[in-house]
């Protein structure tokens, strides 16, 4: 895409076939950076794909061309006490399928499942805990499960 | 469908193989991410 005309191809492409252009807004940027810290390092996701990705997830939607390297699927869990954010951060740990990762409320825990109706063990108690599923996205498309709340044992 | 960057930017470039998969939706959309790097003169 190099001049005025191709712009003026895409804009009149977006305007005949009305083609929503679809924003990024938190869910899609949480979704995004989840993806890139999962997989920048192993594969050099591009932060452009991540969005994408994610956009595609966040409306159900399938993706015309699959991301290779978002491969896995994963439960990823943000965790606030008491519905605020702690200034100390607290350790806490979360279980899942008989896996375990541990780290800071308030920051994100990711661990991969194959089942996304596992039932999530979480030992810290007053603690809220958001778990979101994120499935495969060479199996798209499929119903997405809705981010459900846990309330800490 | 949510239709990525390349195969957008191969239909505006007239590849016959991206269009008729695009003619063949019913519904597409299109991130801004997408939409931002199929403008000309992004350099990503």
């Amino acid at each position: 895409m190099r001049d005025k005309s191709e712009l003026r191809a895409l804009r009149e492409t977006l305007r005949d076939w009305q083609i929503p252009v679809v924003p990024i807004d938190e869910d899609i940027s949480t979704r995004a950076a989840i993806y890139v810290e999962e997989h920048f390092h192993a594969s050099g996701l591009r932060l452009a794909d991540a969005l994408i990705a994610a956009t595609a997830i966040n409306l159900g939607l399938p993706l015309s061309r699959p991301i290779p390297s978002i491969t896995k699927s994963s439960a990823t869990c943000s965790c606030t006490d008491s519905g605020r954010r702690r200034r100390t951060l607290l350790p806490i740990t979360a279980s899942i399928e008989g896996k375990s990762a541990t780290g800071l409320a308030s920051r994100w825990i990711s661990i991969p499942v194959t089942n996304p109706n596992a039932v999530l063990q979480f030992p810290n108690p007053g603690l809220r805990i958001m778990l979101s599923f994120y499935p495969d996205l060479d199996t798209l498309p499929r119903p997405m499960q809705q981010p459900h709340q846990l309330v800490g044992a | 469908m949510l239709v990525d960057t390349d195969v957008m930017i191969w239909f505006l470039r007239g590849n016959a193989k991206a269009a008729g998969a695009l003619d063949d939706l019913e519904q597409i959309h299109l991130s801004v991410v997408t939409y931002i790097e199929a403008r000309p003169g992004h350099a990503g």
